[in-house]
């Protein structure tokens, strides 16, 4: 007589696992909803995160500085208009035939001190093409008071500038600054509109004039210190770029929104490392709840297990079978937090949730909006699915392990 | 013909700071068809002896040879095998698996031998009816009665046609008509389908069906005598 291997049972072992995992339907649903809550939790977290980081971007990127921009060398260290330069004829025909550049917009920035009645602040002239710069950046769509450029000779100042100057639309402001190879630059601007930037600091600060009008104040005639592009992402921005350096100038550089304001992605990238953290206890305590839920399982069928191994099952089928279960009741969970926290993060994502009192006035401090904004990104919610997912796996090698280890006679005795 | 070969068959337990002595010597032969019970006061070795022939157990010392082959020589994936083709198991608790109906159990043995659906449920039907309870095919363990769970264990022993069953105390759990009922239906199965039947048991009903009774005490054979 000899022994034989069979390789049959895979059918039993579904069923078996499938109508095991409602055997206890209480249990199976407090640890299915253990997983749905931490798949919703931690993608409500990683939607928040990723929101506050691209409203950030965007406000940097898409509605300030550009995704890049391109500058004279000498300018990101010392930012005169000295450092500024003309573009040639050449350079703005590439970009504008440059795939995943969608605008180029011209700018010509520096400072000034300026004035009102007994009040002077100092201010970031930002020349700027109206239109272009509108189409941009929406800077119309900012204006809380008064107009958008009226006239070619009109400024639009930042709303707290404005109430730090005590100027209103229709009042006149006195500006002094520095020119092209120090030349002195004055002007007398009437004020169009007020602007409320989602940036607290370009709201103090920031002064907008048409680009023809800061040529001409600061004596820049068709220099500019910077050429902002567009695209339609960063990733289209960073693939343009190689090709668009080939037709820089010597004395030009191409700076990504990432180097020109390291801070940023600095602040992203340690943010995200305290997210972690907090993630990971959360998965933590998921994990427990899963691993309680799988242990007294075990325990509990330890006499059945041990009987199936003596009536023939092989252990790798066993394991096979308490992997199913665990693995399903994670996928239940999973997918049930994937559906649920769909609304829940589309809700948030366009309901961003306002942060008030002193917390709220700490953000627009440190330059940002007293908002939670939310991220619609599938990228959080298959990162969180999958996270749980492996968790759940990980979690099930207790019983796969365990399952190698039935004794038929301990079992059956206990 | 001989099925099982016992050889001075050993087995101590060292649990407890005393060791005991299981099984202490025990030399038995068991041929093809037969309908033996093996009686003797608790701790007298019965289940011992069953779990060492069924491969569940490894004994300290001596052979079990079913046939030509040693089993405790056999690894443990291949005992699972050996038991899966020639053992048929009866469990004084009827241990069926709850999540499934008693068709599904006697069709899960049958399944692991890779048997196709058609040939299982043929088999199914012919055990269901042998153990007089076609009726209940659909029904799950909880829902049965203790008497109509242990002949769905017989069902299930016999599903493969192995060479024999061993089964542990099978009427403990049952009452006397349940009992009766089981012993005249594994009686008539050993007669029919020519499965040797091995028993352990205190049930003076059992001993009075069987045709062969061995008696074990202190882990020795006392006694052994064909009717």
């Amino acid at each position: 007589m000899t022994t034989q291997t069979t390789s049959g049972g895979f059918k039993s072992i579904v069923k078996i696992a499938w109508r095991n995992l409602w055997r206890n339907k209480k249990r199976t649903l407090i640890t299915a909803s253990s997983i749905f809550f931490g798949v919703i939790l931690s993608a409500l977290m990683g939607s928040m995160q990723e929101g506050s980081y691209q409203k950030m971007i965007e406000n940097v990127a898409r509605f300030y500085a550009g995704h890049a921009q391109i500058q004279h060398k000498d300018y990101p260290d010392n930012q005169s208009t000295n450092n500024s330069f003309v573009p040639s004829d050449s350079l703005t025909i590439k970009l504008n035939n440059t795939e995943g550049i969608d605008m180029v917009v011209p700018r010509l920035e520096s400072f000034a001190l300026a004035s009102s009645g007994n009040q002077t602040e100092g201010v970031m002239v930002l020349g700027v093409n109206p239109e272009q710069e509108d189409e941009m950046t929406e800077l119309s769509d900012k204006i809380v008071e008064g107009n958008y450029f009226d006239g070619p000779t009109q400024l639009l100042a930042g709303k707290e500038l404005a109430e730090n100057l005590g100027i209103s639309p229709g009042d006149t402001l006195v500006m002094i600054s520095q020119g092209l190879h120090g030349v002195s630059a004055f002007g007398k601007y009437p004020v169009a509109g007020l602007f409320s930037h989602p940036n607290p600091e370009l709201n103090r600060q920031l002064v907008y004039l048409p680009l023809d009008e800061a040529m001409y104040f600061f004596q820049a005639f068709d220099h500019v210190t910077s050429l902002a592009l567009v695209g339609n992402s960063q990733k289209a921005v960073n693939k343009a770029i190689p090709e668009i350096k080939q037709h820089l100038e010597q004395d030009q550089v191409l700076r990504t929104w990432q180097e020109m304001f390291p801070a940023i992605l600095q602040q992203i990238e340690s943010d995200r490392a305290t997210a972690l953290i907090m993630k990971l206890i959360l998965y933590l305590v998921i994990g427990f709840g899963i691993l309680g839920t799988v242990v007294m399982l075990m325990a509990e069928r330890q006499h059945e297990l041990s009987l199936m191994v003596a009536v023939g099952m092989h252990r790798s089928k066993l394991a096979l079978m308490l992997l199913l279960e665990i693995l399903w009741m994670g996928v239940m969970g999973v997918i049930a937090g994937f559906i649920g926290s769909l609304p829940v993060i589309a809700w948030f994502a366009s309901h961003p949730v306002p942060i008030t009192g002193q917390a709220g006035e700490w953000m627009k401090n440190i330059g940002f909006e007293p908002y939670m904004f939310f991220a619609w990104d599938v990228g959080v919610f298959l990162e969180q699915m999958l996270v749980v997912f492996v968790l759940t796996l990980l979690i099930s090698f207790y019983p796969f392990v365990r399952a190698f280890k039935i004794s038929p006679i301990v079992g059956l005795r206990n | 013909m001989a099925i099982i070969t016992i050889k001075d068959l050993q087995k101590t337990y060292n649990s407890s700071q005393v060791p005991v002595h299981a099984l202490n010597g025990v030399d038995l032969t068991i041929d093809e068809g037969e309908f033996t019970a093996i009686v003797g006061p608790s701790g007298s070795g019965k289940t011992t002896l069953l779990n060492i022939i069924g491969g569940l157990d490894d004994p300290n010392d001596g052979q079990v040879i079913i046939n030509d082959t040693e089993i405790n020589h056999l690894s443990r994936a291949e005992k699972i095998d050996f038991r899966l083709h020639h053992i048929g198991f009866i469990f004084q608790a009827y241990n069926l698996i709850p999540v499934l109906t008693a068709r599904e159990n006697i069709e899960f043995i049958l399944e692991l031998h890779g048997i196709p659906k058609s040939k299982r449920r043929l088999r199914s039907n012919e055990l269901l009816e042998a153990v007089g309870i076609p009726e209940k095919a659909d029904i799950r363990p909880r829902q049965l009665s203790g008497g109509q769970q242990q002949r769905i264990a017989v069902a299930r022993a016999l599903a493969s046609s192995p060479r024999f069953i061993l089964a542990d105390e099978p009427t403990a759990n049952l009452d006397s008509a349940s009992a009766d009922n089981l012993l005249t239906i594994m009686e008539e199965l050993n007669k029919k389908e020519k499965t040797t039947f091995i028993f352990s048991t205190h049930d003076a009903r059992v001993v009075k069906k069987a045709r062969r009774v061995v008696t074990l005490e202190d882990g020795k054979i006392k006694s052994d005598s064909k009717k």
